[in-house]
């Protein structure tokens, strides 16, 4: 080693004693039956000339070339499915001009003349079987339109249990999409053969400020895992792992760390920032405090009711088990669905991702560091 | 750049130019002592980078090939051993991009990757002392950049110098980086213990 006087002291020799222990713990050492096939495989590829090297290349190429275009196919077939449930509500005009007959994609009322859609209807029945049941927001511009061609809510299968929810709740919610109303795990009428069941979805939809589409996996049983939360927040990819007294995962490229402490207590670091939260039991629920990056949170969850500072003080009321809607302090609608998988974790866990996930700075302050998540959804 | 003690930690001593035009010519024997001897800093650094024990075999793998190609650019304004972490670190970074790619994928497909865990499993951990145990644990939780300065200064030995030649990057990014570093670990070690005092487990 290259004595540079200028280096600083190393940790191994004058660090303090517990971490000398780990630093100058044995390092990894190369199994002698590896260090062979190592050997054997990388003189196997010398011997390998130019010519088998670039077929191998080509090869390789279009191989990925193949396996891209076949994800593509997949990911644009699966990203359509998802997309379109957004779209639905957005303007009366789109459901007319793209009614999606017959195909195995509808999801959507389509607006037609009366006598049409009776056939329709019957058709795309068991397809809606086969899927979670989407209603849809009635337009604004309802008006305009000719009563028997107004959109409707598409009609559900006989075996899905519709949400306990009347027509006159859509109407408060205009703006967004009202997947809200669906739980992420309906009943579903097809065997277990068909399709593996897919995790619980926890979904944020809150107008102009913050879209989530979280996949939580139930990993109860598999050692201290309790649960896996992934997907994105205003487009930032998330990936946290709920285990016994920890938090886990990334945020985009940000690392997530919260140890969970007892019941009440955890601390962590979000982002390199040192974050801490506490939770009280109240009456009727739980209200939790805390620090995250660039700013302190707030979360109540009392029976029906859910709120967070800063963000949306007024409280999104429990339209059924896990669902919660209403409108925030700035006017904006919201809504938050819970699925059993989530709602099954210990209180300070479930609470803490709640906090992280949910609390959002005002917008004026979109332009100050740090920023977990993108400003807009 | 010198570094003198990694290559005179190998076995049967230092691998020299003469070694080296040897193997550039293109002997057998010489290859192999070059391979013998700088193969388990190769894995070494993988495993502390937290690779799987086989994606560290493939970055092996890669780098000695690598080698094998290029050694004929190689001018030897560097040690030898300087030039080989380059390259093992570039590929131990591609071995990590190619992972979150993959992990990315399997989140956009829906689909759940049985991903090769960096955990040695239960009888080499067994084998390894408790200490080694930690000290992965803590380094799996740091940041790629602060781990891969923390690594390459604190375990591996370089001098700041050569760790900036390794990375590509100034002397005083490195310091800075290492400063940081060690807080971090600092960190991580405390909360760790603290958990552990309570009886927590990670």
């Amino acid at each position: 080693m290259k004595k540079n006087v200028t280096d600083p002291i190393r940790l191994k020799d004058e660090g303090p004693e517990a971490q000398q222990v780990l630093l100058r713990a044995a390092p990894p050492e190369m199994p002698l039956g590896l260090k062979e096939s190592v050997r054997a495989r990388v003189e196997g590829r010398m011997q390998g000339g130019n010519t088998s090297r670039t077929f191998m290349r080509l090869a390789f190429a279009a191989s990925l070339v193949l396996v891209a275009g076949g994800a593509m196919a997949y990911g644009v077939a699966k990203a359509r499915h998802f997309l379109q449930e957004p779209q639905n509500a957005a303007s009366p005009l789109r459901l007319q001009q793209a009614p999606r007959i017959g195909s195995g994609t509808t999801q959507q009322a389509i607006v037609l003349p009366h006598s049409n859609t009776v056939g329709l209807q019957a058709e795309s029945s068991t397809k809606h079987a086969r899927r979670k049941t989407h209603l849809n927001a009635p337009p604004q511009s309802v008006a305009m339109l000719q009563p028997p061609r107004v959109a409707t809510a598409a009609p559900a299968a006989p075996s899905i249990e519709s949400p306990p929810m009347g027509l006159h709740d859509f109407r408060e919610f205009p703006e967004g999409k009202v997947e809200a109303m669906v739980p992420a795990e309906a009943p579903s009428s097809r065997s277990p053969h068909e399709e593996p069941p897919r995790p619980g979805r926890l979904l944020v939809n809150w107008a102009s400020r913050r879209g989530a589409s979280l996949d939580v996996v139930d990993m109860y049983g598999q050692g201290d895992a309790l649960a896996r939360v992934f997907g994105t927040i205003n487009r930032t990819p998330l990936s946290i792992e709920i285990r016994k007294g920890l938090l886990v995962g990334k945020i985009g490229d940000e690392v997530v760390n919260v140890w969970l402490k007892g019941k009440e207590q955890a601390d962590g670091s979000i982002a390199g920032y040192d974050v801490d939260f506490k939770l009280s039991a109240t009456q009727n629920g739980y209200l939790l405090r805390g620090n995250l990056p660039g700013h302190t949170a707030r979360l109540e969850l009392h029976k029906g009711i859910l709120r967070w500072y800063p963000g949306c003080e007024n409280a999104l009321a429990a339209t059924s088990p896990g669902v919660y809607q209403g409108t925030c302090t700035e006017g904006k609608n919201a809504s938050v669905v819970l699925p059993p998988s989530f709602r099954k974790l210990p209180p300070l866990a479930r609470l803490v991702m709640l906090a992280i996930i949910l609390t959002d700075r005002d917008p004026v302050f979109r332009d100050r560091e740090p920023q977990i998540f993108n400003a807009t959804p | 750049m010198n570094v003198a003690v990694r290559e005179d930690q190998v076995e049967g001593g230092p691998v020299d130019a003469d070694w080296i035009s040897r193997c550039k010519a293109g002997d057998k024997l010489a290859w192999r002592r070059l391979y013998d001897q700088h193969a388990p800093i190769v894995y070494r650094l993988g495993r502390r980078m937290g690779l799987s024990e086989e994606k560290t075999a493939d970055v092996c793998q890669e780098v000695f090939l690598r080698v094998y190609r290029n050694l004929g650019h190689f001018r030897g304004d560097s040690a030898f051993a300087t030039w080989l972490y380059r390259i093992a670190m570039n590929e131990v970074s591609r071995a990590h991009r190619e992972g979150s790619i993959r992990k990315t994928l399997a989140t956009l497909l829906g689909r759940e990757m049985q991903e090769a865990s960096s955990d040695p499993g239960p009888e080499r951990r067994a084998q390894a002392s408790e200490a080694a145990h930690v000290l992965e644990e803590i380094l799996g939780r740091m940041k790629p950049k602060k781990r891969s300065v923390f690594v390459l200064y604190e375990l591996e030995e370089l001098s700041t110098e050569e760790i900036a030649n390794v990375l590509g990057c100034g002397a005083e990014t490195v310091k800075s980086r290492l400063r940081h570093a060690r807080a971090e670990f600092d960190r991580l070690h405390k909360q760790r213990s603290l958990v552990v005092m309570q009886g927590g487990k990670l």
